[in-house]
């Protein structure tokens, strides 16, 4: 009978039919942890390793010998898809699921790290993360997640800075790895710029944002940023060219209409008034609509497929607006988890070629996209409720702003002083002057990429007397 | 930035946006203040220009090639030191029509042309901008000027070429030159310029010696010449008398030119000579 099949298969490679492996996974059960082991093997020896995720989850979630070959295997695929939902999802909620090899137990080490890091338990994050060893080439992914861990304002102990800078530092050191390994370097000088930052280390902070690579992912996030410790270091020039600089349309797939409010407090501070409403008028007009718009997303909550479809769709992602949904489908879990779906989707066609053969594999694999579909939804809901909210904070405080705006403009006219007349006879405060091979360009509404990380601004002092409150800074 | 500014090209990579708030207030400027991307300061640059063709002549033409080496003391002044050979220089067009067809034949002070050289002098990069092709990134230019002084090994046409052979030339000594020129560069990443000039080759005074004989030694060597006597007494060591001996390749008696030699000295009156080159060059920063 074992050679009638064989023959079978054979013949139906022959005509060009599905490859045997196919055929094999498509026909294996799932009942014992053994048998779920096997299908899942089977499975990735088709190259359906997207479709390998559930039944190798079931053989490494029940005791016995089935465990150790099926985390290794699940970890396999983890990598391959660069799976972030469902596996480190699993590896958290089972901690005895230990693969074979040394490297793979760094591997879900590791995730495990991320999964606690994520979910605030700090100290378990530090416990998994600290077992990667400095040689493992999952290190700077480990280092710096143990850097965020250590800078948490919620670190138990407190946080420990100089620590998380070490960490950080250490990454950087690191080379090689691919895209991921420069994404990795470039997010953790980004979280370096922020450290540096919170301790009032303005100088290296903002020198710390500017080696942020120009190509990384998170480049446009530190542009904005780095207004930050300019403006505090009284760098007003550099922080108001650095956020205007965001105004490329070269950077309008970025969210960050932070950088308006922060734009608007440095005109503010320069007590230029009229200047400071246009930019919070400006941010008013374009973000209260998708305020709104975001908060009624969020309250009726729609079904898991439409949450996907909004970051899925080009089309649906677009009518989020200002960049939010080429922004959350750019964000590594959220994109990872919108891969997956698609392996998923292609592993469904793949499986639905072999018609009435795969009719259970066809339901197991539909089970775990819509459990993938779901882990995607919330994932997508979470972030919407988070710009969401960071959106309703940040028009309150353009609120705030325009009314210490009215209130600076009253004191003015109380004062009896003529602003127009005070800044006219004010000259812009000369730029500073560059080294001999400095090049200066106009701003004139012409965005050169090359650019965008050097725009600075000269702007007058309208204010007759620095006001004492309040301190912007 | 130089004294002139800087020049923006539009191109096609720049994306034109209208202007944001607060650009349009008197109070608020916003400038680019960007380093530049390859600083050509207290660098060597290298440029060969393989092939140089000569523009406007009138009865000379010349095809050189030629080396620059120019050192950047700072981004927009270089120092330049540029030898050049003339691999080939001959009779123009023009001055052959005229020859067959009137016998009039041009000056001789109008018909030296230059065997090589060597000029140096300033070069000064008053304009730059930068560009984008194909969607890469910016491609730095500057306009560059430049003129500086030098010495040329010069030479005359003495025999014209016929079916019995090619011309014959006669050394008409070491001239200074002066040079003039300017042109784009275009620089292409860090290391490489792309250079396209036009340099003019200045250089003047009147036909005195040929292969260092004066008229009376070019006398004296006619005469020996027409009397069968062997050449060379009587004249100084400075004129080349082996030039005006024996026979070129093919079988022309060099002899005959003393005669012709003779005469272009004793024509007398200078010119002032231009080489008006287009000069194409590839270059290499260090």
């Amino acid at each position: 009978m074992r050679r009638a099949v064989l023959v079978l298969l054979l013949a139906g490679c022959a005509r060009g039919g599905p490859p045997p492996d196919l055929l094999a996974a498509a026909r294996a059960t799932e009942g014992t942890p053994g048998e779920a082991l096997a299908l899942g093997e089977a499975l990735q020896k088709a190259h359906l390793d997207a479709a390998s995720i559930g039944p190798l989850r079931a053989a490494a979630s029940a005791p016995g010998p089935a465990r150790g070959p099926a985390t290794e295997a699940l970890l396999g695929a983890q990598e391959r898809l660069d799976e972030q939902l469902l596996v480190p999802g699993f590896l958290a909620a089972q901690p005895e699921a230990e693969p074979i090899s040394a490297e793979a137990r760094e591997r879900a080490a590791l995730l495990r790290g991320l999964e606690a890091q994520r979910s605030g338990r700090l100290e378990q994050a530090e416990s998994l993360l600290r077992r990667i060893g400095p040689g493992s080439p999952l290190a700077p992914r480990a280092r710096y997640a143990l850097g965020i861990v250590l800078s948490d304002p919620h670190h138990p102990g407190g946080p420990r800075m100089q620590a998380a800078l070490d960490e950080l530092q250490a990454v950087l050191g690191y080379s090689g790895g691919g895209q991921q390994g420069r994404e990795t370097r470039a997010l953790a000088q980004l979280a370096l710029a922020r450290v540096l930052y919170g301790l009032r280390q303005d100088q290296a902070s903002a020198r710390a944002y500017d080696a942020v690579p120009p190509d990384a992912r998170v480049w446009p996030q530190a542009l904005f940023e780095r207004g930050y410790p300019r403006f505090r270091s009284g760098d007003d020039g550099g922080a108001l060219g650095t956020v205007h600089a965001l105004r490329a349309p070269q950077l309008a797939s970025s969210f960050l209409p932070e950088a308006r409010i922060l734009e608007a407090t440095i005109l503010f501070h320069a007590c230029l008034y009229p200047e400071t409403r246009e930019v919070l008028d400006g941010f008013t007009s374009t973000f209260r609509p998708l305020s709104d718009r975001l908060r009624e997303l969020v309250r009726a909550r729609p079904a898991s497929s439409e949450e996907v479809a909004l970051l899925a769709d080009p089309a649906r992602r677009a009518t989020l607006g200002e960049g939010l949904g080429e922004s959350l489908a750019a964000e590594p879990r959220l994109s990872a988890g919108l891969g997956l779906l698609r392996a998923l989707e292609d592993d469904r066609t793949r499986l639905a070629s072999l018609g009435g053969d795969a009719g259970p594999a066809l339901e197991r694999l539909e089970r775990l996209r819509a459990e993938a579909e779901q882990a995607e939804a919330d994932a997508v809901h979470g972030r919407l409720e988070d710009v969401s909210s960071a959106l309703r904070d940040l028009l309150e405080q353009a609120d705030v702003l325009r009314f210490e705006t009215t209130k600076g403009e009253k004191e003015l006219l109380d004062a009896d002083v003529d602003q127009r007349k005070l800044l006219a006879a004010r000259p812009l405060p000369p730029l500073p002057s560059g080294g001999p091979a400095d090049e200066r360009w106009r701003v004139d509404g012409e965005w050169w990429v090359d650019e965008i990380a050097h725009v600075r601004a000269s702007l007058k002092d309208g204010c007759p007397v620095r006001p004492a409150s309040p301190n912007v800074r | 930035m130089s004294a002139l500014g800087a020049l923006l090209l539009v191109s096609l990579a720049a994306t034109p946006a209208p202007a944001d708030p607060p650009v349009g207030s008197p109070d608020v400027q916003f400038r680019v203040l960007e380093p530049k991307v390859f600083p050509d300061a207290l660098r060597h640059e290298l440029v060969l220009y393989p092939l140089v063709p000569q523009v406007g002549s009138t009865f000379t033409t010349h095809w050189l090639i030629s080396l620059a080496y120019t050192f950047h003391p700072t981004e927009w002044l270089g120092l330049r030191l540029q030898p050049f050979y003339v691999w080939q220089a001959r009779r123009s067009h023009f001055s052959s029509e005229l020859l067959a067809r009137v016998r009039q034949d041009a000056a001789a002070a109008s018909s030296v042309v230059l065997k090589g050289g060597l000029v140096a002098g300033p070069e000064w990069m008053p304009i730059s901008g930068k560009f984008a092709a194909f969607g890469a990134g910016p491609v730095r230019y500057g306009l560059v000027l430049f003129g500086g002084a030098g010495v040329a090994g010069t030479e005359i046409e003495l025999k014209t070429s016929d079916p019995l052979g090619p011309s014959t030339y006669g050394s008409t000594g070491l001239r200074a030159l002066a040079s003039i020129g300017g042109g784009l560069r275009v620089q292409f990443g860090d290391r490489f310029t792309l250079r396209l000039e036009v340099q003019d080759l200045i250089h003047w005074g009147g036909v005195t010696r040929i292969n260092g004989c004066d008229a009376t030694e070019l006398d004296t060597l006619n005469q020996q010449h027409l009397a069968g006597q062997p050449l060379g007494a009587g004249v100084s060591t400075q004129c080349n008398v082996s030039a005006f001996q024996g026979t070129t390749s093919t079988g022309y008696d060099r002899g005959s030119d003393i005669g012709i030699a003779q005469s272009k000295v004793k024509e007398g009156g200078t010119d002032t000579l231009h080489v008006v080159g287009v000069y194409l060059g590839i270059g290499v920063e260090l």
